[in-house]
């Protein structure tokens, strides 16, 4: 490990809003297909979701000023405003004025943080969470497509997000420092 | 387990009475059938918080929650504390493609310098190094000009496809990276600043695929929003008139063509009674003899008959006559000298211009005259009323 000469690079958020290129190379490095994918699963189509991911880039682009300092949270950001706008567009909806920067995650959870909650669920949850998140079914629909009736679609969907909400409540991200930076 | 029994709490049912707040989930979105084997489970407004955040409401069941939180200070606090956990949600669930489009990189590019206009990035860059993305490194570019810009864009379909390690594991471990001296230190960074003009490589040529123009997204607040498509389908006034207009333009331009369909229709039949006239005339042995109206027709009225020798044909034309009435019709009556009574001929009509073509066949010619009377419609052996146009033949066939 080689010692720290003192210089820090400074937070990701920091150089995203600021609108750097170099930032947004980043972003899209890490988390460009997962984006895709997300558009992809949801629209079954490859060039909707390609609009989608792209029409969800330039809005938190052009909203950066509330993006969060890490890389995770602005990739996450970028995700939840993509799947809104696939979810929009698969509903035929227009969109909510402020929907973007209501789709600032605040939470600081890490992968391998997010991942162990996640095996806090059981299957029935799991499948019903995915149907939701990643398909962007409703619950009338996950309903018809897992055989169930509407309120255990609803149970499951609720212990399940009250089991990750309690995973993860240990590092909540309204702690105020943000010691990234 | 009841469904009281899971509802968080505040949620007992004392402060919200289900009578009062019962809101169920469409049923006709649920199959008939499940709902006889689904437990006896009633679901409230409070329950919906979880579809809420999720975004897995139907529009009206959205709309009737949204109606419900807005006085539910218990329901609020389960938004507030859910959606953090829900907006995690499609980063654990969903792993990018393997087939990612070639195009996409490129896109996510164009977007990003559409909207970004780059701003000076020579130092900034340097120091937002990625640790991970060490090719970076030997780009210390000033990015002022577009060109300049445009040059380092590449590398955002490189990094795409050059990432297929694991996401950067948290942040908290890329901060950790930086500390522990992955990226550039103040050495490195002072040795940076005299930047020399750099030399850019040359931008790659757009792979072909998804090219998306360079359409912008309305800003939040202005009704932005994500929902480009449902927002370019929005019918406004101004489209409805707008439509309206080109709806009775197309209307007029279709009656128009009708119009010009008849008139072209009546040009060709006049034109081709023309030319058998015409064609008549034009007969080397063809003979005109012209009719004219006795004291008992119209002023006006005249005809010709025309008699072509080699052809053994003829025609008579009658010009100026009135319509007949019902049930009645001109006749053609042959006369020959020789004999007493005339010979009957055909019945015509004549057109709203009171004209008549009769073709009329090759023995005609041998009369001696021809006359024209009023008849019944179905015509008469002899005249039965006063003859209203004639002419002499003069034995033309003979």
């Amino acid at each position: 490990m080689r010692a720290s000469s003192g210089f820090q690079a400074p937070p990701f958020g920091e150089t995203f809003r600021e609108g750097k290129i170099s930032a947004v190379e980043r972003l899209t490095a890490a988390y460009g297909g997962r984006v895709y994918g997300v558009a992809r699963t949801i629209l079954q189509d490859d060039l909707a979701a390609q609009d989608a991911a792209a029409d969800a880039l330039r809005l938190i682009l052009e909203q950066r000023d509330a993006a969060p300092d890490q890389l995770t949270g602005v990739g996450r950001w970028w995700i939840a405003v993509t799947r809104r706008a696939a979810i929009d567009r698969r509903r035929g909806r227009l969109s909510e004025s402020d929907a973007t920067r209501q789709l600032v995650p605040r939470h600081r959870a890490g992968q391998r943080e997010l991942q162990a909650a996640m095996a806090g669920l059981d299957n029935e949850q799991r499948e019903t969470l995915t149907l939701v998140v990643q398909d962007g079914a409703t619950v009338a629909e996950a309903a018809r497509r897992l055989n169930q009736p509407i309120p255990a679609v609803v149970v499951a969907l609720r212990d399940a997000l009250a089991t990750l909400h309690g995973a993860l409540s240990p590092s909540e991200a309204s702690a105020p420092a943000e010691s990234e930076s | 387990m009841s469904d009281k029994d899971q509802r968080p709490p505040g949620h007992d049912g004392d402060d919200a009475p289900d009578t009062a707040d019962d809101v169920i989930l469409s049923e006709q979105t649920a199959l008939p059938g499940l709902r006889t084997t689904a437990p006896a489970t009633t679901l409230t407004a409070h329950d919906l918080a979880t579809p809420y955040v999720l975004d897995a409401l139907e529009f009206d069941e959205r709309e009737a929650f949204e109606h419900h939180l807005a006085t539910c200070e218990a329901c609020q606090q389960q938004v507030r504390d859910l959606e953090e956990a829900a907006l995690l949600l499609p980063d654990a669930l969903v792993s990018p493609p393997a087939d990612l489009p070639d195009a996409f990189p490129f896109l996510l590019r164009d977007v990003a310098h559409e909207t970004l206009h780059p701003v000076s990035d020579t130092l900034g860059f340097l120091d937002d190094e990625d640790p991970e993305m060490p090719e970076a490194d030997d780009a210390g570019f000033t990015p002022v000009d577009d060109d300049a810009e445009s040059d380092q864009q590449p590398q955002i379909a490189d990094a795409i496809y050059a990432s297929d390690e694991p996401l950067p594991a948290d942040d908290d471990e890329l901060a950790a990276d930086v500390d522990e001296g992955d990226a550039p230190d103040a050495e490195d960074h002072a040795a940076a600043e005299p930047v020399t003009p750099p030399v850019y490589p040359t931008r790659p040529a757009r792979p072909p695929g998804r090219i998306r123009p360079g359409v912008r997204m309305p800003a939040a607040g202005n009704g932005g929003g994500p929902a480009t498509a449902a927002r370019s389908m929005q019918i406004t006034p101004a489209t409805v008139a707008a439509l309206a207009v080109g709806l009775v333009a197309l209307g007029l331009f279709l009656w128009a063509l009708l119009l010009l369909g008849r008139v072209g229709d009546l040009e060709d039949e006049i034109g081709q009674q023309n030319e058998e006239i015409t064609t008549l005339r034009q007969q080397a042995n063809a003979t005109a003899y012209t009719l004219a109206p006795t004291t008992n027709g119209p002023a006006g009225a005249s005809g010709t008959f025309f008699f072509s020798l080699p052809d053994q044909m003829g025609a008579l034309v009658a010009r100026g006559l009135d319509a007949a009435p019902n049930e009645w019709a001109y006749q053609i009556f042959y006369i020959d000298d020789d004999q007493s009574a005339p010979i009957a001929g055909p019945t015509f009509q004549v057109d709203e211009n009171g004209e008549a073509l009769i073709p009329l066949s090759a023995d005609v010619a041998s009369f001696d005259a021809v006359a024209i009377s009023l008849e019944p419609a179905a015509g008469s052996p002899a005249p039965t009323s006063q003859v209203i146009l004639q002419g002499r033949l003069g034995g033309a066939a003979g």
